[in-house]
């Protein structure tokens, strides 16, 4: 087993088990500290692949910046203990047909993709920094501002939402 | 260095994770991170 092997079990690992604490976890402080995590195995196994902006955006994004917003609403919220209440009989079974429908398509897709992956990964590069950026500012310029756009209409929905009438 | 097939099945098991907590999870703050597990 080489290094860099035993270094992705441990950080797959690693995520797997914090993915299923964020799962059983009843209150929602303890999922949210499971999913950072998972959020930094996530980067250490793309430092891995050999890709360090995707890492530290990574890092930065998601363990920094969302997670911090989530634990915010959290707190804002007050979300206590979930409370579990019997499940109905209708919804069972047919949820479980559908998990097992779900997961036999995934498992398709996955063995359609692997040929396909594995003939990009031989045939391409690893995208640098610069490619990426060069990517982001020439190529898909207007989805990039589409995006910042879609987010300033977030914020004012967010605005208007909290907005308190004043006597 | 590690099989592409190694981090397609990690990818499968996260994604398995986290829609069994978008369907079994009450709580709508849980739903929501488990979307970006």
């Amino acid at each position: 087993m080489t290094p860099q092997l035993a270094i992705f079990f441990v950080l797959a690992a690693i995520a797997v088990l914090g993915a299923a604490s964020l799962i059983l976890q009843k209150h929602p402080i303890h999922s949210a500290l499971s999913l950072i995590v998972v959020m930094v195995a996530l980067a250490g196994l793309y430092l891995l692949l050999g890709s360090e902006f995707v890492a530290a955006v990574q890092i930065i994004v998601y363990g920094g910046a969302i997670m911090v917003l989530f634990i915010f609403v959290i707190m804002l919220l007050n979300a206590g203990v979930e409370e579990h209440t019997s499940i109905s009989k209708m919804a069972g079974p047919a949820g479980l047909l559908l998990a097992v429908a779900l997961a036999g398509f995934i498992a398709a897709s996955i063995v359609r993709s692997t040929s396909t992956v594995q003939s990009t990964l031989q045939n391409g590069q690893i995208a640098s920094t610069r490619d990426i950026s060069s990517m982001i500012f020439k190529d898909f310029v207007y989805p990039f501002e589409l995006t910042s756009f879609l987010i300033l209409v977030a914020i004012l929905g967010a605005i208007v939402l909290a907005h308190r009438e004043r006597n | 260095m590690v099989p592409t097939n190694y981090y397609i099945v990690l990818s499968a098991i996260l994604f398995g994770l986290g829609v069994l907590a978008f369907v079994f999870k009450r709580n709508i703050i849980t739903i929501f991170m488990s979307s970006s597990c």
